[in-house]
């Protein structure tokens, strides 16, 4: 092959990767923003300029009045990756899985054993899974109630019991959805509840903000 | 057991609460859709594919035409004429290694470049294997982390190379046809053929895709990251933003695989919910697909095409249920715990569930993607096997064009078998099929396992190399198996477990991913310029009928043989062993 | 018999020797195996292996089952190779080198074969045996060619016609003009194709071996890995087990039997006394679509007899036969002679003193008519269309005879007496007993028929349907064959014709399979690429059946090899990795003693070799049936019969060592 076409081959890589490589996804970018913001930008939650998460994204909620997300292995890092270094079937993960079993019974003390979904006492795949069964919601509401009834109270405000857990019923219904059209089981996004809970506490006055 | 509140579906309908407790029956359903929507969409492509490698006319003329013949304009006669294989080859190779080298230069310093963001320099070895990575259309992502990445690394290196990866598949394929189809020995020019499959079908599908993705919430924007304050803890976390559904688009629609995040399509951003996973599913398989069902237009003989199709589903379907009973089975030390189990929810995730899990990755496979929304690694020993029979394969349906090139090495290797049984010489499409077309493609079959084998031997006589591994042995020997199938296969999916970003995993998965795909073009394009000199029999009714249901068995027998010998001892070893004592409860599952 | 068996089986040990094992990787690799085996055995310790008197007996008879495989398969060829050495043996016999009589300016001169040289003339008395192969070019003489054809009753040879060097002149006297160099005559040329016969492949041969060889270098790499991935779960392995299973895994059977099939098949073509010029035409004749034959002599017994006299109205019918058979006393073809037989049934005899006062017209190829002539009388027969051209006559009456004789398949004669018509005689022309059948088969493969012949479109139409011919060419030339042969290669067709004159020579050279007649000339039979010593031309069909034949065993035998792969794999690796009881599930036979399960393995593997010996010598069986119901039969035999029959002899040879007591 002459010096020359070997050139030519060249240029022809490097013009082409620019087109696509480059140009494709920059003017897609900017075409974007324009056509839907809020999803373009990762679904992100921002009030004020802050970013409090992504509707996408579980996140560590430490409060025994949120639903708390699936398991992490990576502590809810957004840029970690994977449910550990530990295949199904080694030791590790049955000891692995008995603690989070033992953790979720301890949390949430009414909820019989057969009642709480594999998925609550497993990681997740991206570690940042917002996603949760519909029975890992519900098994997590007398939790959430009691605890939402005494923060209440120690701000003054005396919610009875039956009235938080309607309202939280109420709010798994709203959010409840399916991973399949007729076929899918049902799930809950945790971020979802999670902000209606917030708003719920904000409303009561029992927190100023995020 | 139905755990379904009244009113969020609006009364207790018999059928709801029937799909939603029995998850068997409902899953089935579901991956049953999936291949319906696979096939019908395949098949609408099918006709359009079809034309492209016929040379005729399309619809997108105006506009892809244009822009095709601009730019053989610009690249004047070295676009223009028809060559035979060697010229053709040669230029592929010196166009890949062109890209190769622009790709390593802008990755391994990626920080002296602009839009560097807050990268740091990638070793030797993991630039080395990224970029060849991306060039074969494997897409190993030993890197992981994106907000390492720059975004000239993003764009312009990977993006850029899933393109032309893919491009460059189509054009092989298309130069095969080619050979075939012509009998005047020439296999076409590369140029063309890598710009007729960018503009005509890559690109179109991938804006397609790209509108799609944007539209169902996965991100596309400039910025490389934003920080995040998790509500009520202070702390501060970078959460990687940038071309997400560009890149995701041209992941799919080029079968690269290769994910934004390190999670690949588990991770919510890339893959919100089971609309989106059945589009990334639809994206990466359609084209392979459709492109095997056009060879049914293409040469005028819809049976071959069945044939293909046939044989073709049910080697995935086998692969997709052995998968998603043994997702749907799990194992017996998890089961045995006493949760609610429906299913291996492990490194799953609880929007996309089990089944779309398991054909996901199934397809994933079963085409040269290895993208994956889910942990491998978590995946219960039969089910990593059931996804493991792809690769062993070779990705049966293959990549985007080189699917087409893969079936006809096994096709041509039954045609031989087939008519030595009935006495006849062989002949594909009635052109005779001389000794030299079967040692290429026998050379094309053994070249797989010799790929996967012999690293994987060197591997096992050097434990050291895995030694940070924690599983049991039998499950370390899959991982090790695995990340040497989906490297020699192109295919890019890992079980990991051990660290994959060592200089040894690095340096060796990235010449196998060059071997096996550069060698196979080699061979298939070999094989083309010996069917173009060839003009085909005007049919006497006395060849072989690939439409023939005995044809699609033999087709059948022979791919299912050929894997089954070149790695049934070594299997046993590892797969099997992890397998044998959840053996019972999945043959349970199973009754 | 039994001698060659000994020879045979010398050549067998002979054929240990590893380099002439090179040629088929998977014996050679075998040959390495046996090797490695007999070291391990004798010196176990050096190996790492267990040495207990149990494992010492255990590596013993792999050894010796190794040795026994690789001596069976040279066997096989030995065998092979020892038949087609008879052949040649007996052709040599032939090529006595016997002094010819040149003539020369100067007379006569004895001349000793090698001095002779093409272009000489010889003469050739009664009782000589014909030095040298050549072309007669005076005279006419019968020849005893049963040296090369077995047929004991001489042939007559005319001018023109090709004599064999070896055949003996039994009649007469001839001139010859010497057509070949000493060492190049046929009959050399045909001791070289046999002798050389092994060493050729074919192309599909050398695919095959390709495939196998592949497969081999896979199996090699398979086993090596399995043995270090054995070491990566501290399992200990042992050397001479992986041996087992990477020589029952590798294609020993059909490796082993791949030679002998090839030469089996130029000796079966021998056999039909069919001198085949290239393996590779024999698989080509399998794989034939298109047969172009010729009407007389293929497809009819190619003797037309006259059946009936039609004499013109106003001609009276004693008068009409005694002219035919006047003008047809002084032809001696066989037409000739029946009209006269015929005539003689009709109560008219005549005699040669009738004759007396006449001239004979003899037939040529221009005028295509004969006859007798004198002063005053001219008596012709022949085509009407010829005689209507020498007399510018014309008859709407015999017209119309003629046209009704064609169309039941007949040839007519017009007879004609001094430019007047007398009237026709038909001629009938049998069809061959059994080719409607042997067309029917070949319809059945799917093989279409093309029939040349001189004669007219009615009678080519009306034999066509009669014996079941797909296409005809009427009143064709030698061209015409030679471009029905180029059509059908533009086609991409394979095409097969027989052909014997030297105007078939451009047809048989393009033709993918000619074949040529014995009796033909030596340009026929040099552009052909085999030659029918019998000189029938219905053997083609044979040659087809041999072709297919090869072909089938070849694949068969492949299919069988790689199937039992499956069933050796269900034995073998649940018996090495014994260690691992989980393992047990795959263990479906159930064979609980590790070793003696591999042992029995081997032995089948063995065993299997010897017991397709004979198959692979014979061919297996074929019978003509459409391809979809050849391949079922086949898929299900040889397919999977391949997979199911090992899990049963295995288990038999198992039961049977382990109730013999062997307990390792």
């Amino acid at each position: 092959m002459k010096p020359k076409s070997v050139i030519k081959l060249f240029a022809f890589a490097a013009l082409f990767m620019f087109i696509l490589g480059f140009v494709y996804p920059t003017v897609s970018s900017l075409a974007a923003e324009g056509l839907d913001p809020f999803q373009a930008n990762g679904s992100l939650i921002e009030d004020n300029g802050t970013v409090y998460g992504s509707y996408l994204l579980a996140q560590a909620f430490n409060e025994s009045y949120f639903f708390q997300p699936r398991p992490s292995a990576t502590g809810y890092n957004y840029t970690g990756s994977g449910s550990g270094p530990y295949a199904l079937d080694a030791n590790q993960t049955l000891n692995q899985t008995r603690n989070l079993i033992n953790k979720f019974i301890s949390d949430n003390p009414t909820v019989n054993i057969s009642k709480i979904p594999y998925s609550m006492v497993s990681y997740s795949g991206s570690g940042v899974d917002p996603d949760i069964p519909l029975l890992g919601a519900q098994d997590q509401i007398p939790r959430i109630t009691g605890s939402l009834h005494s923060i209440l109270l120690v701000s003054g405000k005396n919610v009875s019991n039956s009235s938080l857990e309607s309202f939280l019923n109420k709010t798994v219904s709203k959010y409840v959805v399916q991973n399949f059209p007729l076929f899918g089981s049902y799930y809950v996004n945790t971020v979802q509840l999670n902000f209606a809970i917030l708003n719920l506490l904000i409303g009561y006055g029992a927190i100023k903000g995020y | 057991m139905s755990y379904v509140s009244t009113d969020s579906t609006g009364g207790t309908n018999f059928w709801v609460s029937f799909f939603e407790s029995q998850r068997l029956v409902s899953g089935t359903i579901i991956i049953l859709i999936y291949i319906l929507l696979l096939s019908i969409f395949a098949y609408l492509i099918s006709g359009y594919i079809a034309k492209l490698y016929r040379g005729e006319k399309t619809w997108l003329d105006p506009i892809s035409g244009r822009l095709v013949n601009f730019f053989i304009n610009i690249f004047g006669e070295d676009a223009k004429k028809d060559t035979k294989m060697r010229e053709y080859f040669i230029t592929l190779l010196i166009f890949n290694a062109a890209a190769g080298i622009f790709a390593f230069i802008f990755f391994y310093f990626q920080t002296y470049f602009p839009f560097a963001g807050v990268t740091h320099n990638y070793s030797f070895s993991l630039s080395f294997n990224t970029v060849t990575s991306f060039l074969t259309n494997t897409n190993l992502q030993h890197y992981s982390d994106p907000l390492h990445l720059s975004y000239l690394s993003k764009t312009f290196v990977l993006t850029g190379l899933m393109f032309l990866a893919a491009a460059t598949g189509f054009a092989v394929s298309m130069a095969f046809i080619r050979g075939i189809l012509n009998e005047n020995g020439r296999i076409g020019n590369f140029y063309r053929d890598f710009l007729v499959s960018v503009f005509y079908l890559i690109l179109p599908l991938t804006i397609l895709v790209t509108i799609i993705f944007i539209l169902s919430g996965v991100p596309q924007d400039l910025s490389q990251y934003v920080n995040v304050n998790p509500i009520l803890s202070g702390g501060i976390q970078r959460l990687p933003l940038g071309p997400v559904a560009t890149w995701e688009a041209i992941k799919n629609i080029g079968t690269n695989g290769g994910g934004f995040y390190g999670s690949n399509a588990a991770m919510p951003l890339e893959n919100p919910n089971w609309f989106t996973n059945l589009v990334e599913f639809l994206s990466f398989t359609v084209i392979p697909l459709g492109s095997i069902l056009s060879l049914g237009k293409v040469f005028n003989n819809r049976g071959f095409a069945r044939t293909l199709y046939i044989v073709l589903i049910s080697i995935f379907f086998f692969t997709t249920f052995m998968t998603f009973f043994a997702e749907y089975s799990g194992i017996p030390s998890i089961t045995s715990l006493g949760t609610l189990f429906t299913g291996n929810m492990m490194g799953k995730e609880t929007a996309i569930g089990i089944s779309q899990s398991s054909i996901f990755s199934s397809g994933a496979v079963f085409t040269s993607t290895g993208a994956a929304d889910s942990v491998l690694l978590a995946f219960t020993p039969a089910g990593l096997l059931g996804l493991m029979g792809n690769l062993i394969l070779n990705d049966p349906l293959g990549g985007v064009g080189t699917g087409v090139l893969n079936i006809f090495m096994y096709v041509i290797f039954a045609i031989f078998i087939t008519s030595l049984m009935v006495g006849k010489l062989p002949e594909l499409m009635s052109i005779k099929i001389s000794s030299k077309e079967i040692k290429y493609s026998t050379l094309s079959l053994v070249t797989h396992p010799l790929l996967v084998l012999i690293p994987f031997g060197i591997t096992m006589l050097l434990p050291a190399l895995v030694i940070g591994d924690p599983n049991p042995r039998p499950d370390v020997i899959s991982s090790v198996l695995y990340e040497f199938l989906s490297a020699a296969s192109n295919n890019g999916s890992e079980v990991g477990g051990f660290a994959t970003n060592t200089a040894f995993f690095n340096i060796a998965d990235g010449i196998l991913m060059l071997m096996g795909r550069f060698i196979l073009m080699g061979l298939q394009l070999a094989i083309a310029q010996s069917f173009a000199t060839k003009s085909p029999k005007v049919e006497t009714g006395r060849t072989i009928e690939t439409g023939s249901p005995l044809f699609a068995l033999m087709l059948f027998v022979t791919i299912i043989m050929l894997g089954v010998l070149s790695f049934f001892p070594v299997l046993a070893l590892g797969p099997f062993l992890s397998w044998a004592k959840d053996f019972n409860l999945f043959i349970g599952g199973l009754l | 018999m039994k001698n060659r068996f000994l020879d045979a089986l010398l050549n067998s040990i002979y054929g240990f020797l590893p380099w002439r094992l090179l040629s088929s990787p998977v014996m050679f690799v075998t040959e390495i195996a046996f090797i490695i085996s007999v070291f391990a055995a004798i010196f176990p310790a050096q190996f790492g292996i267990p040495y207990t008197p149990v494992y010492l007996d255990f590596y013993v008879s792999v050894a010796l089952m190794l040795f026994l495989t690789i001596l069976f398969s040279n066997l096989s060829s030995s065998l092979s190779e020892g038949k087609s050495k008879a052949i040649t043996e007996s052709l040599k016999s032939l090529r006595k080198e016997v002094t010819g009589k040149q003539v020369t300016d100067n007379g006569i001169q004895e001349v000793s074969y090698s001095n002779l040289k093409k272009g000489d003339i010889l003469r050739i008395e009664k009782g000589d045996t014909i030095p040298i192969d050549g072309e007669i070019i005076e005279g006419t003489g019968f020849v005893n060619e049963s040296s090369i054809t077995g047929e004991s009753r001489p042939s007559r040879k005319i001018l023109g016609d090709s004599v064999t060097g070896g055949t003996i002149l039994v009649t007469d006297s001839l001139l010859v003009k010497v057509t070949s160099n000493p060492g190049e005559t046929f009959l050399d040329r045909m001791i070289n194709i046999v002798e050389s016969s092994k060493r050729m492949k074919t192309p599909n041969e050398i695919a095959l071996t390709v495939f196998l060889s592949g497969v081999t270098l896979v199996f090699l790499v398979v086993v090596s890995a399995v043995f270090a991935e054995s070491g990566f779960l501290s399992v200990t392995p042992n050397l001479v087990i992986f041996i087992v299973l990477l020589i029952a895994l590798i294609p020993t059977t059909i490796g082993g039997l791949l030679p002998a099939i090839g030469i089996a098949s130029i000796n079966k073509i021998a056999q039909y006394n069919i001198i085949a010029k290239s393996g590779k035409s024999v698989e080509n004749a399998g794989d034939i679509d298109t047969i172009i034959l010729d009407k007389t002599g293929t497809v009819t017994m190619g003797d037309r007899r006259a059946v009936k006299f039609y004499p013109k109205k106003g001609v009276e019918y004693i008068d009409f036969v005694r002219a035919c058979a006047l003008a047809s006393l002084k032809d001696q073809t066989a037409e000739g002679m029946s009209i006269v037989k015929l005539a003689a049934s009709e109560g008219v005899t005549s005699e040669m003193k009738d004759l007396e006062g006449y001239d004979f017209i003899p037939f040529s190829a221009e005028t295509k008519y004969s006859g007798i002539k004198s002063t005053g009388e001219e008596i012709v027969k022949g085509a009407l269309k010829s005689i209507k051209a020498k007399y510018k006559i014309s008859d709407v009456y015999l017209e119309g005879l003629c046209n009704g004789i064609s169309a039941r398949g007949g040839t007519a004669l017009a007879v004609a007496r001094n430019g007047e018509f007398l009237g026709v005689i038909e001629l009938n022309d049998m069809l061959k007993p059994g080719i409607r059948q042997r067309l029917e088969l070949l319809k059945k493969m799917n093989i279409k028929t093309i029939m040349c012949t001189g004669d007219d479109d009615i009678t080519a139409a009306y034999i066509a349907k009669e014996s079941g011919i797909d296409e005809y060419v009427a009143n064709s030339t030698p061209m015409d064959k030679y471009n029905v042969v180029l059509r059908e290669k533009d086609r991409q067709r394979m095409v097969a014709m027989v052909g014997d004159g030297t105007n078939d020579a451009p047809a048989l050279a393009q033709a993918d399979v000619g074949m040529a007649m014995n009796s033909g000339t030596q340009a026929a039979k040099e552009a052909a690429n085999m030659v029918d010593l019998d000189s029938d031309p219905t053997k083609l069909m044979d040659v087809i059946f041999l072709g297919k034949q090869i072909l089938i065993t070849r694949g068969s035998l492949t299919a069988f090899s790689v199937a039992n792969d499956f069933s050796k794999y269900f034995v073998i690796v649940p018996a090495i990795f014994s260690v691992f009881p989980q393992l047990g599930f795959l263990n479906i036979l159930g064979l609980t003693d590790p070793l003696v399960a591999i042992t029995s393995a081997l032995i089948f593997n063995t065993l299997i070799l010897l017991m397709l010996v004979p198959l692979a010598l014979r061919g297996v069986r074929y019978k003509p049936t459409s391809i979809n119901d050849l391949l079922k039969r086949n898929i299900t035999i040889y397919g999977l019969g391949g997979v199911i029959f090992p899990f049963i002899v295995i288990k038999v040879i198992y039961l049977i060592l382990v109730a013999g007591g062997v307990h390792w």
